[in-house]
């Protein structure tokens, strides 16, 4: 990743002794967080880590049986198709939701009328449950009594099953989430906005630039680091997206779209298969990790940090 | 004076934009309060009506009547306060030195402590609750609170709010002879306001709804938070979603307050050369 | 940046080390389980002071279970029994964790698809101790129940509360079509023929409410054709057989001619809980668990026994109380396990009205909750009622089958295929 903030350049003028006090005050700010983090965090890690070579139902020892749950996954077809249908919603997610939560945060940060009420309309999904979220979606995608269909039918629109049909599933589980989800990175936009001096607005302004390009060459580029850190958190959180999908998607105990980490979750409490359910689940942290190093070593071509 | 109409007409046109979209977000509020005030018999209609049949105020006392929903209310309150202090105090300090110190291994570290992002809760839960269980922990404050202090999250996100901050600042200060702690409390806490309240804010939202964590830890209703007390509006074959609803706008209310006291905090931008 | 490669990777590879070491010691920590206890070397509770767990899930029990924790207190004054109610929807994530984690409940519900497991796993105390001559006499209880919370030939829990299957119908929805009521004399050709005739597409009303739960659906219907669910050894399913079949096929009939909802209007609202109380279905079959919440609908709801095929038949199912097998205190659970089973703690629970106690001529009070309704059917049908048969793999064969019908009903999978599909995913887990 590495993306070494200025470095080198002002290395040289501290000399050795400074350097070496910069480092211990650095490992003293991050001892509490990183201590605890090992302590409640890496220790089950790496317990969970060793559960996933084992067999193991949750309720009699775990038997070692090697690299068996990694074989099974790799030849999974449910896991295969969880994973499709996680990336299938992943993706437009997080490229939509970026786009528009940095409209409305851009929207809301001009000094427009009305801009606290607004910024709480939008917010409101984000403190909704997730059951009543899963309720009132469920009534708006009702093929045969809810609002959206009886206006489709007004206008002789063809008229989707929504959520029965795999297809339209994945775009209205899409549309939930950019729905519930727009207002949070609304409010990181609007914190980033905020550190965004004055002054290169009006310095670029008196050179004759237009909203347009003060968009352009101020506030976006400005703006990267943000763009950045939601994308990484975006697509991390998106891969273990469940809840949500899960309220709006079950008919009784059966799933139209499963993701992973329903699956895992399944596998693990509902099929008793938790040492494999653990192996998934180091499987999906691998990809997202993979996608994550990746975003890191991307960012130097687009990110600016001052 | 053309200007001044083109003005109006734009900001009109965003605010008729605005609120169009605008409906679709505010209906799910709206329903849950509609609903929350309904009678059972109302409950079963399939093209539900946005006004109840008759305004049933006692749903919001059967919450009380049913559950020990004070207790729960109270417990959430301690266990988001410790949670959402620790977390800013301990992530600022930390995103503070990933972003603007040097030292040896801080990239790898720092994306060690992403992964904590990136595994399922489900599959800790059993390694973490036999910690709790060695620590003494289980159906404690400190078993709610402790082990969600340390935010990979919160570090992530203060930290790329730091990292636009020019590390000439920085330097000038340490060669006044002010110390990286100093820097830390003097100038980044109050450039990075409003992501530190951004930050706390998202913090205390988090708190507030963790819901599988509490499940685990605690067993006895004395210790139950609002999530977890909320839940149990869920039967098997029938919910009541009147009470339910009432108790999940009762338990959201502080949320909307701290959100309208939080976002005044993003009114202001920051002045870079006020603090040269 | 150039890292000092060295020192960093001793730092790590020491780091990993310890925490390696210490991962490894947390794996150690989980309990053995597997080391059941036998109730015959369970020392008798005596009569010490001790405070035991009760977990359950279901709050609208709750006011029931204090009273009976109240009056267990007055026979077993030493006895303290915290009731831990824990939300359905993640009761069984909350069980496994704790008893894989070594602090669970001391007493607990459990429902019969989760009886073999968790009793195989040796995780639960068997109580034949306490049956027979113990004091628990099981014939007070219906035979399904009691087989349902025995596994290989040992008793693990005593039936608490019941529930059976029969048709619901809106009175009002029959009156305006002048359809006679619902009766005993009911077969599959009339329920299909009253579906036929009230069935209203212009006025948004189906003559039947077939629900995609299994238990108050397909089930009853493959056990009134004869059929069965799993073979005598309960290795393989056979809903491949004709018998099942044909149920499957006459099922799905209702879908396909629209008599009943469709999958997807299921999906936003289900039948139970909204078309049929909200007066757009005529008849749904459902459990007696449901008579509660009908009485309070604005819709004008009776019941009447399932309409009979070949046979007549319903399932059953109740919950149990059982014991952990890690317990502290498992004399003091015993004791509360024996005194819930008693006409004292199963008269209490009847009187709540929240539920159907198991315990036989305690049923009484559960009618009078809701006179208006011919309850009576719930209970007469526990003479002809059959037991899901539950393997130790859980209840995963159950979803498998689901999985398939669900894909029938909606029209996806040719209805004859059904019980074949069916029957060979679930074999998949079996």
């Amino acid at each position: 990743m590495a993306e070494t903030v200025s470095a080198g350049a002002s290395g040289g003028v501290l000399g050795g002794r400074r350097s070496r006090q910069e480092a211990a005050w650095g490992y003293l700010l991050i001892a509490p967080v990183m201590l605890g983090f090992a302590v409640f965090f890496l220790i089950a890690l790496g317990a969970s880590f060793y559960l996933s070579f084992n067999k193991w139902d949750m309720l009699t020892s775990p038997v070692f049986n090697g690299l068996d749950n990694y074989r099974d996954v790799w030849r999974d077809g449910e896991f295969r198709e969880a994973l499709v249908n996680t990336l299938a919603i992943t993706i437009p997610h997080i490229v939509l939701r970026l786009i528009c939560a940095m409209g409305l945060a851009m929207a809301l940060n001009s000094n427009i009328r009305f801009r606290s009420f607004y910024r709480m309309l939008f917010f409101l999904p984000v403190l909704t449950m997730p059951v009543a979220i899963g309720t009132i979606w469920k009534w708006l995608y009702d093929p045969a009594f809810g609002p959206i269909n009886s206006f489709l039918r007004r206008f002789g629109l063809p008229e989707p099953e929504w959520l029965s049909n795999p297809r339209t599933a994945i775009a209205a589980v899409v549309i939930v989430l950019l729905w519930s989800g727009v207002g949070y990175d609304m409010v990181i936009y609007l914190a980033g906005l905020q550190t965004i001096p004055r002054e290169y607005y009006e310095a670029a302004s008196l050179d004759g630039a237009g909203a347009w390009q003060r968009f352009r060459d101020v506030t976006l580029p400005l703006l990267t680091p943000t763009i950045f850190f939601l994308s990484v958190i975006g697509i991390i959180y998106s891969l273990q997206v469940f809840d949500l999908v899960y309220v709006m998607t079950r008919i009784d105990q059966t799933n139209q779209l499963p993701t992973v980490v329903y699956y895992i979750y399944e596998e693990g409490f509902r099929n008793f298969r938790m040492g494999y359910a653990i192996s998934v689940a180091w499987v999906l942290l691998l990809m997202i990790l993979v996608f994550t190093f990746i975003q890191f070593r991307l960012q130097r071509r687009w990110v600016n940090y001052v | 004076m053309n200007r001044g109409v083109g003005h109006l007409l734009s900001r009109l046109a965003l605010h008729a934009v605005l609120l169009t979209i605008g409906v679709i977000f505010i209906l799910p509020f709206l329903w849950s309060i509609s609903t929350s005030l309904k009678p059972v018999s109302d409950l079963f209609q399939v093209k539900p009506s946005l006004i109840p049949s008759e305004i049933r105020w006692q749903n919001y006392r059967d919450v009380f009547d049913t559950v020990p929903f004070l207790r729960f209310y109270l417990n959430s309150i301690i266990v988001t306060f410790g949670r959402t202090v620790g977390q800013v105090a301990l992530a600022s300090m930390a995103a503070f030195a990933f972003a603007q110190l040097r030292f040896p291994g801080r990239d790898i570290l720092f994306f060690i402590l992403l992964a904590g992002l990136m595994v399922p809760d489900q599959v800790l839960i059993v390694p973490r609750f036999v910690l709790m269980r060695e620590f003494n922990w289980l159906n404690t404050y400190q078993g709610l609170i402790v082990p969600l202090i340390f935010s990979s999250f919160g570090v992530f996100m203060l930290r790329q709010f730091m990292l636009g901050i020019p590390r000439d600042f920085h330097e000038a200060a340490i060669l006044e002879g002010a110390n990286p702690i100093q820097v830390y409390k003097d100038i980044f806490l109050p450039l990075a306001k409003p992501a530190l309240a951004a930050f706390g804010f998202l913090a205390l939202l988090a708190s507030w709804n963790e819901f599988l964590w509490a499940l685990t830890v605690t067993s006895s209703t004395d210790m139950r938070v609002l999530p977890v007390g909320l839940a149990l509006f869920q039967g098997q074959y029938f919910t009541n979603t009147a009470v339910m609803l009432a108790a999940a706008n009762m338990a959201m209310f502080p949320l909307m307050l701290a959100f309208l006291i939080f976002q005044k905090q993003l009114v202001e931008g920051v002045a870079l050369s006020g603090l040269k | 940046m150039v890292p000092k490669f060295s020192t960093r990777v001793n730092r790590r590879s020491l780091l990993g080390a310890a925490g390696g070491a210490s991962a490894l010691a947390l794996t150690g920590m989980l309990p053995k389980i597997g080391s059941a206890q036998d109730a015959s070397a369970v020392e008798p509770y005596n009569g010490e002071e001790v405070t035991i767990t009760y977990g359950f899930w279901d709050m609208a029990q709750e006011a029931a279970i204090t009273a009976q924790l109240e009056a267990f207190k007055v026979h077993f004054p030493a006895i303290t029994v915290e009731p831990q109610i824990v939300p359905w929807g993640d009761y069984w994530t909350k069980l496994q964790t704790s008893l894989s984690g070594g602090e669970s409940f001391d007493v607990f519900w459990i429902n019969s698809a989760s009886l073999p497991v968790y009793a195989s796993a040796g995780a639960l105390l068997p109580i034949d101790a306490v049956v027979g001559d113990g004091g628990v006499d099981l014939a007070n209880f219906a035979v399904p129940l009691v087989e349902m919370y025995g596994w290989e030939g040992v008793q693990y829990g005593i039936p608490r509360d019941f529930d059976t299957i029969a048709l619901f119908y809106n009175k009002d929805i029959f009156d305006a079509a002048g359809v006679a009521y619902p009766d005993d004399t009911w077969t599959w050709e009339t329920f299909r023929t009253v579906s036929e005739q009230l069935t209203d597409a212009d006025a948004g009303i189906w003559g039947a409410g077939l629900q995609t739960s299994w238990q108050e659906n397909y089930y009853n219907f493959i056990y009134q054709n004869g059929g069965q669910l799993l073979s005598e050894d309960l290795s393989t399913s056979v809903v491949d057989s004709p018998e099942a079949s044909e149920a499957f096929v006459y099922l799905t009939g209702f879908f396909a001619d629209e008599l009943t909802p469709t999958i997807a209007i299921q999906q936003s609202n289900p039948v139970a809980d909204t078309l049929f109380p909200a007066g757009n279905v005529a008849m749904l079959p459902g459990g007696s668990f449901r008579a509660g919440t009908y009485g309070q609908a604005d819709a004008n709801i009776d019941v009447a026994p399932l309409p009979q095929g070949k046979e007549r038949a319903t399932v059953t199912h109740g919950l149990a109380n059982v014991i952990w097998s890690g317990g502290a205190n498992p004399g003091a659970a015993l004791e509360l396990v024996k005194w819930l089973a008693g006409e004292e703690a199963e008269t209490i629970l009847g009187e709540s009205g929240a539920t159907v106690p198991a315990h036989a001529g305690l049923q009484q009070p559960w009618l009078d909750a809701n006179p208006d309704m011919n309850l009576q059917v719930f209970i007469d049908a526990l003479e002809y009622a059959h037991k899901v048969p539950d393997p130790v793999v859980g209840f995963e064969w159950q979803i498998k089958i689901q999985e398939v019908v669900i894909e029938g009903f909606a029209g996806n999978i040719p209805a004859e295929e059904i019980g074949a599909q069916a029957a060979a995913a679930a074999n998949e887990v079996l």
